[in-house]
């Protein structure tokens, strides 16, 4: 009965997180319909193929290193111990491919354990930490639009999304991770490691990448550039929304025993720290957040439809780090203060550094993401971070170093080293005259030429009388 | 042959599915080389691309950005609005 049981959770939770990962496909399809709408119409191709072709190199990436760096690094290494061996994940292993769990041929050195639990469950769950790493990736995509070059972009979409946020993950996203054990750090619907990670790499990329000609006027006032196309804009973020709750589902165990000492067995869906929460918790604060952000972001700007959607993506980002515990009403009024205040720290800085974030991301995801972690300390202060009793329980201080760490060390510092360091080669921001003429400049000419040809052959073929085109 | 299996009659013994069982450290060196020329691809192409571009757009005639571009002489649009101007 026991191993009926277990080949059913087993055999449930691979479909549970297959399912996860088809509906975070939809992150991406919104993603890239947002950033089409908002960029301008000469550069509306590039911008496509630019947040496009971050899927493989993202993924190639992630299969290579950035799965095994999610469970060999949560010690630090050298902080709560050393580096683990983690043989599921390494890229030259066969339980990185299909695998029955049998110990016939090439275990390579593989437990019992690890045979019965990885074969079916590690492509599923890399897959959907793969689609969090493209995620990752595309909050950089839309801040940097309509000058940066695709390939520093790919580099840079490479390193957040197969290395840093991946750190970030491995340290304070885990059921063993260093963070969560010294620190209680708790931050269950990724605010920081994910949301405030990417703003902080964003914001760093933007200072060197500098804003597009014409945005600010020489007061350092900035000017307005309206979205080509305002319906992709809003049909790409309801398809962000749609995405985000394969985004919640996957960021929960489905179903874990979570007395194991209890002979009456208790089974739960928990977070990734194996911590009990509900589905039904998650779906009351997933909307009220989203109800909440909306509200706020409606008001802020006077019904604008661009930030009331925004709003409703930074309301679930900010209430995210506890949405596991919250209580709907405290999800709500999260939400209205985290997306409040990153309305305003968004135009603040604007007008401030010059910062020209084409999609607010660094607002909405980096701001959001940040307070959301912050409010965590103070609302579910004292609430313990981990079924073993041995981790630090959850403090404001634990959270504000959390904060610091996803947003500044893991997030900021090593785009902007980065950064400069393409900049200073060059490779980074496109010509000023390929920037003027725009970036599918070369595309629209050859398609131009292409339409001009064949109009004149119709006209001619039309002309003749039908007679050199007739069979 | 590349099959390490012969028969589904004990799948209970079955481990790796796949086909070139123990060349897996291969392929990976393989797979990371094809990322890495993906990358050193693009950067060098991107370049040229550019290069090409900048010298294209510096001829005084050329510089203007793509969504201004007017419909060329011959085609129809073109054609009507001459006829209507006549």
């Amino acid at each position: 009965m026991d191993q009926e049981l277990s080949a059913l959770i087993i055999i449930f939770t691979e479909f549970y997180y297959w399912v996860t990962v088809v509906m975070m496909f939809l992150i991406h399809v919104g993603f890239c319909l947002y950033e089409v709408g908002v960029s301008r119409e000469k550069n509306k191709l590039n911008t496509l193929m630019k947040n496009s072709m971050l899927i493989p190199v993202i993924t190639l990436g992630f299969f290579l290193f950035g799965w095994w760096i999610y469970f060999a690094f949560q010690n630090g290494p050298g902080i709560s111990g050393p580096l683990k061996s983690v043989p599921w994940s390494e890229p030259w292993n066969p339980l990185m491919g299909p695998h029955l769990g049998g110990n016939g041929n090439n275990a390579a050195g593989l437990t019992q354990e690890q045979l019965d639990l990885w074969p079916r469950l590690n492509g599923v769950f890399w897959a959907a930490f793969l689609l969090f790493s493209w995620t990752a990736g595309s909050i950089l995509s839309g801040a940097v639009i309509e000058r940066i070059r695709s390939g520093a972009f790919w580099l840079l979409s490479l390193v957040v999304g197969c290395v840093t946020w991946v750190l970030g993950a491995a340290w304070g996203w885990s059921d063993t991770g260093w963070m969560v054990r010294l620190l209680g750090y708790h931050d269950a619907y990724a605010s920081g490691v994910i949301h405030a990670l990417a703003g902080g790499s964003a914001l760093a990329i933007l200072i060197h990448l500098g804003p597009r000609i014409g945005r600010f006027r020489n007061d350092g006032t900035p000017r307005v550039l309206p979205a080509h196309n305002t319906w992709m804009i809003i049909i790409g973020m309801f398809l962000i929304f749609t995405g985000f709750w394969g985004f919640y589902a996957a960021c929960n165990i489905p179903m874990t025993d979570i007395d194991p000492d209890d002979t009456a067995q208790l089974f739960s869906a928990t977070t990734i720290y194996l911590t009990p929460t509900t589905l039904s918790a998650i779906t009351f604060n997933f909307l009220m957040a989203l109800a909440a952000g909306m509200i706020t972001g409606y008001i802020l700007s006077h019904g604008d439809a661009f930030w009331t959607f925004q709003g409703g993506l930074g309301g679930i980002i900010t209430a995210s780090a506890g949405n596991d515990l919250y209580h709907p009403y405290q999800a709500f009024f999260v939400a209205v203060f985290g997306v409040w205040c990153a309305y305003k720290l968004h135009f603040w800085v604007e007008r401030k550094f010059r910062i020209d974030d084409a999609v607010g991301a660094v607002a909405i995801h980096g701001y959001c993401g940040s307070i959301g972690v912050l409010l965590v300390g103070f609302l579910l202060w004292g609430y313990p971070s981990s079924p073993d009793d041995t981790f630090a329980p959850i403090t404001p201080w634990g959270q504000f170093a959390g904060a610091v760490m996803m947003f500044l060390l893991l997030g900021f510092l090593p785009c902007y080293g980065m950064t400069a360091v393409l900049r200073r080669a060059g490779v980074l921001r496109i010509p000023r005259e390929v920037e003027f003429a725009g970036l599918d400049y070369q595309l629209v000419h050859l398609e131009q030429t292409q339409r001009d040809e064949f109009s004149a052959a119709e006209r001619h073929d039309f002309e003749s009388g039908g007679k050199e085109d007739s069979p | 042959m590349t099959s390490t299996i012969d028969s589904w009659s004990s799948p209970t013994n079955l481990g790796p599915l796949y086909p070139l069982v123990g060349y897996e450290f291969v392929m990976f060196i393989a797979c990371a080389a094809a990322l890495l020329g993906f990358l050193v691809w693009k950067f060098r192409s991107e370049h040229t691309q550019y290069r090409q571009m900048v010298a294209e757009l510096t001829e005084p005639t050329q510089f203007k950005p793509a969504s201004s571009h007017s419909p060329p002489t011959g085609s129809p649009s073109h054609q009507e609005s001459q006829d209507a101007h006549s």
